[in-house]
């Protein structure tokens, strides 16, 4: 459930002059890739072989196909075992590893109390108490049995559904900086649609690649400006009156999340999980996995007015305490 | 927590199903001969068949090493608790050789090498699943529906839709049964692609094959291996690789009628290194018990404009099908009657989608005729969903039919028909004119 929105991340990256560009639709939103190598022709064979990487996961994860694996997990009856596939498997095995992180708040079974809580048109619904009890019932990755021998999944409770939204697009991320590295062409940084950025390692003579997080309601304003050496950024923005759902407190319904979240980790799913989780955490929970974790970093930004500046209000936590 | 306990009976469910269909199947020993980007789609539609499938997976042969052989190794050992094992070979003689248990061979190599593949595995008593196209040359692809006979071994054609849920109940319920259509006139088709997805393949630097392999094997070098579709003596272009599988469906749907005349037009428009047609239109003539059916085709390596699918044309509505998930429509003609239809909607054969005409509604709404543009005809869905990986149904109807519970519904000589259609196109767009077709040049 990442909030789809305005560009977060402003990588700043096509003012490299000698990277070379390749764009491909993909999971509802644009793969870009930026290749520093000699070779355009060999850059391009690289970048189309990842493109046609993602195109083949997204056959198997998007729930939206109806022969996908996770469309079939979500179809499944009670005691059904359904084959997934060690690629589908290792990301609901990355999902779950999330969730644990997260003590619980980035889950991708939370469809159920979205589609309880919100209309169609994401306004704000009554459900009664029994209704909220279904969701419920329907909503936690312990209901989601995996078996690593066979990558095979069960589902426990009939009806949930898993929805791998959320870090689809930072798994397929994961996957193209593997296969450009099998190509030579790690000098790249590859973006999964306008929110997440992921290093495949640094251009030669470059310390980084150029970063800059802005202000969703103020796009001049720019909270925060680095390199980025290794590892992804994520970004998570919402909508004006969009409402979040802390799946560890549902009965008390969505909330009004954060107006903007970001997160640094060191691959493209951590990241995309971590920036969906902090729209709704407290800061003291950001604080703490921050601290547990090193590599990683956050900004969050509380509802701001648009063409408002948000300076006073960001609040910076890790490796991202020490920027201006 | 009721889930546990409930999950608990669903197994017990699941075993005593089992037990009543037989218990352990009987095991079918494969080896998967070609291992590139197909071959991979074949395997793990087979994986995801799980451990009760009884297919094991015993060997892959491929001359791409450090490419398809190392990968798709790789996938199969990491089964190797469900009984799969990868072992890998370059050439596919020592792999019959020393492979001593085998029971069938998936053949996804590339197209000119399908006849020898296929011809030495039936020889060797194997059953076969080989890819389409049968072969790039009907003579080749003609000795290997004779080797089946001979071995009296099953050939299975790789044209999936044969066996695609979705597109048996259009064949089986729309067309035969409800007979919605009417009589089919005119079938169009397409699968187009943009520039991008028509790049050549490249491969990772330190991967090349070596020389004397490639050349052992019929290459000249590592582009032509990459990009053999493109190449005479090798491939056959996009109309077959693409254009064969569709091309199939209208003959099916057409109760296996033949052709009896293609026109075509093609060239290498935009790709100038390649050998095969990139932009190529056909018009096939088919005779059916009903009339005449005019069929046109077309395949794109420049534009990818609706993508691709099948488009039936009766006199009273039309079905648009394709292999594409969620993509299956019928239109009814304004001019027959809802009651028409409506016994199949209650039967649930059909569902509607949108009842009316746009004309008609607009009409009540604003008390005036929308002339500017033609009404749109009522729209209908069908309620069958593909549930399953790609290829698997066709592959479990090749299984099925080796344990002879099945089948097969893409046997040899039905690979072959569809072979001379497609090939035909190639050979009228060199010939520059018609090419007339006869019963006995699809006959085997």
């Amino acid at each position: 459930m990442k909030p789809q929105g305005e560009q977060v991340v402003d990588t700043g990256a096509c003012t490299i002059a000698d990277a070379h560009h390749f764009a491909h639709e993909a999971m509802a939103t644009v793969f870009e890739l930026y290749i520093v190598e000699e070779d355009e022709r060999y850059a391009r064979q690289g970048a189309q072989a990842a493109f046609a990487e993602v195109d083949r996961l997204e056959l198997e994860m998007s729930r939206f196909i109806e022969n996908s694996d996770i469309a079939r997990l979500n179809s499944a009856v009670l005691g059904e075992i359904v084959e997934v596939g060690p690629d589908v498997f290792n990301c609901l095995s990355r999902a779950r590893e999330m969730f644990d992180q997260t003590n619980g708040v980035f889950d991708i079974s939370i469809g159920a109390l979205y589609e309880c809580w919100l209309n169609e048109d994401k306004t704000l619904r009554s459900p009664s108490g029994e209704e909220v009890a279904a969701a419920r019932e329907l909503t936690g990755l312990g209901y989601l049995r995996m078996d690593a021998d066979s990558y095979s999944a069960e589902v426990l409770t009939e009806g949930v559904q898993f929805d791998l939204g959320g870090i689809g697009k930072g798994f397929a991320a994961d996957k193209i900086a593997e296969i450009l590295r099998e190509w030579s062409l790690g000098q790249a940084l590859v973006l999964a649609g306008a929110s997440s950025v992921l290093s495949v390692s640094v251009p030669d003579g470059m310390s980084g690649w150029p970063i800059r997080l802005r202000n969703p309601a103020k796009p001049s304003e720019i909270l925060a400006k680095f390199e980025l050496a290794e590892g992804a950024i994520s970004g998570s923005g919402e909508k004006l009156g969009q409402h979040i759902i802390d799946p560890r407190n549902a009965e008390a319904g969505p909330v009004t999340g954060r107006y903007a979240a970001w997160s640094m980790a060191s691959d493209a799913v951590a990241a995309d999980a971590l920036s969906t989780a902090f729209m709704v955490v407290q800061p003291r929970e950001i604080s703490d996995y921050c601290l547990a974790n090193p590599q990683s970093a956050a900004i969050i930004l509380p509802h701001v007015v648009n063409g408002q500046s948000a300076s006073r209000e960001v609040m910076s936590f890790g490796q991202w305490q020490e920027l201006e | 927590m009721r889930s546990s306990a409930a999950a608990g009976a669903g197994l017990m469910i699941a075993n005593n199903a089992l037990a009543q269909a037989g218990g352990k199947k009987d095991d079918i020993n494969v080896a998967l001969l070609g291992a590139g980007a197909q071959g991979q789609v074949l395997m793990n539609a087979c994986l995801k068949l799980g451990k009760n499938s009884g297919i094991k997976f015993r060997a892959v042969c491929d001359i791409w090493e450090k490419g398809n052989q190392r990968r798709v190794s790789r996938t199969l050992n990491a089964y190797k608790r469900y009984g799969h094992k990868g072992t890998a070979y370059v050439d596919y003689k020592e792999m019959l050789d020393k492979e001593k248990d085998l029971d069938a061979v998936l053949v996804a190599t590339p197209d000119f090498w399908h006849a020898e593949h296929a011809i030495a595995c039936l020889e060797k008593g194997l059953h076969v699943y080989c890819e389409k196209e049968m072969s790039n040359n009907l003579d080749d692809a003609k000795k290997m529906v004779l080797a089946a006979r001979k071995a009296e071994k099953l050939l299975q054609i790789g044209h999936q839709r044969r066996s695609n849920p979705r597109y048996i109940y259009c064949y089986e319920k729309l067309f035969k049964e409800a007979n919605l259509l009417n009589r089919v006139t005119n079938i169009s088709g397409q699968w187009h692609r943009s520039r991008a997805a028509c790049e050549d393949l490249g491969w990772p630097k330190g991967t090349d094959i070596p020389a004397e392999t490639l050349k052992k094997f019929g290459f000249k070098d590592m582009p032509q291996f990459r990009n053999w579709r493109w190449y005479k003596g090798l491939g056959g272009g996009p109309i077959v690789d693409l254009g064969s599988h569709q091309i199939d469906v209208y003959s099916w749907f057409l109760d296996n009628a033949l052709p009896t005349s293609v026109m075509a037009s093609g060239g290498t428009d935009y790709w100038k290194e390649h050998e095969w047609y990139d932009n190529a239109i056909a018009i096939f003539e088919f005779a059916t018990k009903k009339g005449t059916v005019r069929a046109t085709y077309e395949t794109l390596t420049t534009n990818s404009s609706n993508g691709y699918y099948e488009l039936f044309m009766g006199d009273e509505g039309t079905l648009l099908i394709s292999e594409a998930s969620g993509r299956g429509e019928l239109y009814r003609e304004n001019w027959v009657d809802e009651a028409k239809w409506d016994p199949w909607t209650q039967k649930g054969i059909i569902d509607m989608v949108e009842s009316r005409g746009g004309a008609k509604e607009a009409a009540e709404e604003e008390e005036a005729v929308d002339v500017r543009e033609s009404p749109k005809p009522a729209l209908y869905g069908m309620p069958v969903t593909l549930k399953v990986p790609f290829h698997q149904p066709h592959l479990v109807n090749f299984f099925e039919s080796v344990r002879g519970n099945q089948k097969l519904n893409c046997p040899g000589e039905i690979g072959y028909e569809t072979a001379v259609m497609v090939l035909k196109v190639n050979e009228a767009i060199a010939a520059g004119k018609r090419i007339d077709l006869k019963p006995e040049d699809f006959h085997v």
